[in-house]
């Protein structure tokens, strides 16, 4: 039986158009990334909702393959699923990647940008056979 | 000083990346415009000469993003960016320098 693990990439945005770079491992047993998704925590101005907040993109396996760039849309996120993905996983590689806040208003919350990374441990495994899930 | 060349190979051979055509890529900025944009797709842009840049300046790619800060003064590193790159200097800059890159296209 295949489990699915949430690897999760979290950082802080604390100024307006702030560049953040990050660097995460996911754990040596996972072989696949099937998915991901973007959340954001904080209180947002309800004139934002539909706005642009940010950019993301982030490369797999030590910069080989570069998977995700996406926008965030707080509108957008709550309504949202796990983004497919398809990544062969290589052991103890590395997922890079970076964050640009693309705020454009003087009124600016610290808000909190999550990745999660859907994994699992088998190769090759479809989008719809998931397995028991865990937050990790 | 390290090789940028000589790391530039080694780094894409640990990338499994092959480079079809590595060259050189300068961006002339000039008073009066602040934004500038390169497309690098299917392609990468190593900024040689962070250094000199006004503190302040951003580059925004697809792969990405750089804020020049006075730290970055001191820095050798390269910063790489591919797919469209976009320039911003500062506002109130009275420096417009040569911005080079190393181009780098994959097979």
């Amino acid at each position: 039986m295949s489990v699915t693990r949430y690897s999760i990439v979290s950082f802080w945005v604390q100024k307006p158009g702030e560049i953040i770079s990050f660097q995460h491992k996911i754990p040596a047993y996972l072989k696949r990334c099937t998915g991901f998704k973007l959340s954001l925590v904080g209180s947002m101005d309800s004139s934002l909702l539909n706005c642009e907040i940010g950019r993301i993109s982030a490369s797999f396996n030590s910069l080989k393959e570069e998977a995700i760039t996406a926008n965030l849309i707080h509108q957008k996120l709550e309504v949202q699923d796990f983004q497919e993905l398809d990544v062969h996983l290589h052991p103890g590689q590395i997922v890079s990647g970076v964050y640009v806040d693309a705020a454009l208003h003087e009124e600016f919350t610290p808000y909190k940008v999550q990745l999660y990374l859907r994994c699992t441990d088998k190769e090759g495994q479809t989008q719809n056979q998931k397995g028991s899930c865990t937050t990790i | 000083m390290y090789d940028h060349l000589n790391h530039v190979q080694q780094q894409f051979k640990q990338r499994e990346i092959k480079i079809e055509l590595q060259g050189f890529k300068s961006v002339y900025t000039r008073p009066g415009q602040l934004q500038y944009h390169i497309e690098a797709y299917n392609e990468y842009l190593l900024l040689t000469n962070c250094s000199v840049l006004p503190v302040g300046t951003r580059i925004l790619s697809d792969t990405n993003s750089l804020e020049v800060k006075k730290g970055h003064r001191r820095i050798e590193a390269l910063e790489e960016f591919s797919g469209l790159v976009s320039i911003e200097l500062p506002r109130g800059t009275n420096y417009f320098p040569i911005i080079e890159f190393i181009q780098i296209v994959k097979e």
